[in-house]
C-alpha cells in the first residue's frame, strides 16, 4: 500500500519534532515540579530536589532497604501462593465447564469486589501478622490470575487436541504439548495483572491497618508533615510496581507478541 | 458427567469444549438449561446458606451469620450512617465523568495525530504499568483530605485505560471510509464526529467498562487510605473496632453496588454494540 504524500509529511514532522518534544516536555514537567514546590506552600508539594534529597537520606540510612525487605516479604510470599493456587484452579475451571458453572459466579464477584473491603476481615481472623499481609496480597492478586488462566484454557483449539489424539498422544502429552503452550500467553497476561494487584495489596494494607515496611515510612512522613518523605516513599513503590509489571509485560511479549486487540481480562 | 442416559450421545468435544456428550431431546434441553443457568445460582444459594450455618455455629470468630449482617445492614441504613455512601458516589461520578470526557478526547487526539501520540505515549504507558493505587499517597499530599482528592483518585484510575481503548478504537476505523469522507471534502472535525467516533464505539465502551471498574477500585482504595470520609472510613472504623456485623454489612453494600454497576455497564455495552459485526 503506497503511502500518500500527506502521510509522509506527517510522519516526517513527527519524527523530527517528536523526540525533542517528548524529552523536552518531561524536562519541563520536572522544572515545573521544582518551581511549584518552591513557590507554593511548602506543605503542599515538595520540590523535586527535596524529594530526591529525602530519597537519598532513606537510602543512605539503610531505612529504605529495611523497609523494602519487610514489605516485599508479603509480596513475594503472596505472589508465590497466588500462582500455586491460581494456575491449577484456573486450568480446572477452564477445562471442566461444570466446575466453572459452580465456582465461576464467585470468581466474577471477586473480580468486581474491591478487596480492600475484606482487609479488616482478614486481620480479625489472622491478627497483625505477616500471614495476614500475605493472605491480603493473595486476595488482591488471585481473581485476576484465575480469570486469565481460565480464558487461556478455554481458548485452546479443540481441533488441535483432536489432532493430537488422532496421532496417539496420551493425556499428559496433550496437556504438556498442546494445552499448556496454547494457554500460556493468557497465563502470562494473568501474571502481569496479578503482579500489579499484588503490589497494590502489599502497599494498601501497610498504609492502613498494618504499619510496617515502606507503608510505615510513608505514614510516618504523613504524620510529620514531611511531604518529601511521602513523595519519596510513594515513588519507590511506584518504581517497584513499574519494574515488576514491566518485566511481566516483557515476558508476555516474549511468549506471545500481542495481537492487535488482544488484552488481558481486567 | 455420570453414566449416560439411554438417549444417544453426540460428538465428543475437545478441551474446553462445552459439551462432552449431549443429551438429546426435550429432557436433555431442560437439563442443559437448568445446568447452565441454574447451577451458578444454586451454588450461590448454597454458599449463602453455608455462611448462615457457619455463622450461627460461631465456627469462626470473624464470621457472623448472614442474618445478623442483614440486620446490621438494615440498622445502618435506617440510622443514616450509610449516608457516607452519597459522598462516595458523588466523588466517583464527577471523577468518572471527567475521566471519560478527557480520556476520549485524548485518545482520539493521539490516534489522529502522530506527534501527540509520540509525546504522550510514555506517560500513558507508565501510568498504565504503575499500579494506580500505589500513587494515592501522592494525591493526599497534593490535594488534602477533601472531595477534590477523591475525584482526582478516580480520574487517575480510570483515565488511562479509557485513553488506551479509545486509541485502539479510533485506529480500528476502516481507512476506506476515511478516504471516502475526505474525498467528499470532510474536515477533521466532521471526520471525527461522523466516522471515527461511531466506528470506535465498541472499543470505546470497553474502555468505559474497564474505567468504571478501575474507578470503583480507586475510590474505595482512596477512601480507605484516607480513612476520614465516605465508605472507606466506615470500613476502617468497623474493622479496627471489630464490629464484625457492621463491617460485613458495609462490605455487602459495596459488593452489591459494584456488581450492579458492572452489570449495568456490561448490559449497556452489549445492547449498544449489537449491530456491530464483531
Amino acid at each position: 500500500m503506497s503511502v500518500p504524500a500527506v502521510a509522509v509529511r506527517r510522519n516526517r514532522r513527527a519524527l523530527t519534532w517528536g523526540p525533542a518534544l517528548r524529552y523536552g516536555s518531561f524536562l519541563l514537567l520536572l522544572l515545573f515540579w521544582e518551581y511549584a514546590g518552591r513557590t507554593g506552600e511548602r506543605l503542599l508539594i515538595p520540590p523535586f530536589s527535596a524529594t530526591m534529597v529525602a530519597l537519598g537520606e532513606l537510602i543512605v540510612s539503610g531505612e529504605l532497604f529495611r523497609a523494602l525487605y519487610v514489605s516485599n516479604q508479603s509480596l513475594v510470599l503472596g505472589f508465590l501462593l497466588t500462582v500455586l493456587l491460581g494456575v491449577p484452579f484456573g486450568l480446572l475451571l477452564g477445562r471442566f465447564p461444570i466446575l466453572d458453572r459452580v465456582f465461576g459466579i464467585y470468581l466474577d464477584i471477586s473480580l468486581v469486589v474491591p478487596m480492600v473491603a475484606l482487609m479488616p476481615v482478614v486481620i480479625v481472623a489472622l491478627g497483625i501478622t505477616l500471614a495476614a499481609r500475605v493472605v491480603i496480597v493473595v486476595l488482591f492478586a488471585l481473581p485476576g490470575l484465575v480469570i486469565n488462566v481460565r480464558t487461556g484454557m478455554r481458548g485452546v483449539d479443540p481441533r488441535l487436541v483432536e489432532m493430537a489424539r488422532a496421532f496417539g498422544a496420551r493425556e499428559w502429552q496433550i496437556w504438556w504439548k498442546v494445552t499448556l503452550p496454547a494457554a500460556l500467553p493468557a497465563l502470562i497476561a494473568g501474571l502481569r495483572f496479578a503482579a500489579s494487584r499484588a503490589v497494590v495489596g502489599m502497599i494498601i494494607v501497610e498504609l492502613t491497618l498494618i504499619s510496617v515496611g515502606i507503608g510505615l515510612v510513608i505514614q510516618n512522613g504523613r504524620g510529620q508533615f514531611a511531604a518529601d518523605v511521602v513523595f519519596a516513599g510513594t515513588l519507590v513503590v511506584a518504581a517497584e510496581g513499574l519494574l515488576i509489571v514491566g518485566l511481566a509485560g516483557r515476558l508476555e511479549r516474549l511468549v506471545a507478541p500481542r495481537r492487535k486487540l488482544g488484552r488481558a481480562i481486567e | 458427567m455420570s453414566a449416560a442416559p439411554s438417549v444417544s450421545r453426540g460428538a465428543v468435544g475437545g478441551v474446553g469444549s462445552p459439551v462432552r456428550f449431549r443429551r438429546r431431546g426435550r429432557l436433555g434441553r431442560a437439563t442443559r438449561i437448568l445446568s447452565d443457568q441454574g447451577l451458578p445460582w444454586l451454588s450461590l444459594a448454597i454458599g449463602l446458606a453455608l455462611w448462615e450455618v457457619l455463622g450461627q455455629a460461631r465456627a469462626f470468630s470473624f464470621l457472623p451469620p448472614l442474618s445478623d449482617v442483614l440486620l446490621a445492614l438494615r440498622d445502618l441504613w435506617v440510622s443514616g450512617r450509610l449516608n457516607a455512601l452519597g459522598a462516595t458516589l458523588q466523588a466517583f461520578g464527577i471523577g468518572f465523568a471527567v475521566s471519560l470526557v478527557l480520556g476520549i478526547a485524548t485518545g482520539i487526539a493521539m490516534a489522529r495525530n502522530r506527534l501527540v501520540e509520540y509525546v504522550l505515549d510514555p506517560y500513558i504507558d507508565a501510568f498504565m504499568t504503575i499500579p494506580s493505587s500505589a500513587l494515592i499517597p501522592l494525591y493526599l499530599v497534593l490535594f488534602g483530605l477533601g472531595t477534590e482528592t477523591r475525584v482526582v483518585v478516580v480520574f487517575m484510575h480510570a483515565y488511562f485505560v479509557v485513553v488506551v481503548n479509545t486509541i485502539a478504537g479510533a485506529r480500528s476505523v476502516d481507512q476506506n471510509l476515511v478516504e471516502m469522507a475526505r474525498a467528499f471534502g470532510a474536515r477533521e472535525g466532521d471526520l471525527i464526529r461522523k466516522i471515527v467516533l461511531p466506528s470506535a464505539f465498541p472499543l470505546l465502551l470497553t474502555g468505559v467498562r474497564l474505567g468504571f471498574g478501575r474507578g470503583v477500585r480507586g475510590i474505595i482504595n482512596g477512601e480507605t487510605i484516607l480513612a476520614s470520609v465516605g465508605i472507606g472510613q466506615l470500613l476502617i472504623r468497623y474493622g479496627r473496632s471489630f464490629q464484625m456485623e457492621n463491617l460485613y454489612a458495609v462490605v455487602l453494600t459495596i459488593v452489591l453496588l459494584a456488581v450492579i454497576g458492572t452489570t449495568a455497564v456490561g448490559l449497556i455495552e452489549r445492547s449498544t454494540t449489537r449491530w456491530q459485526k464483531t
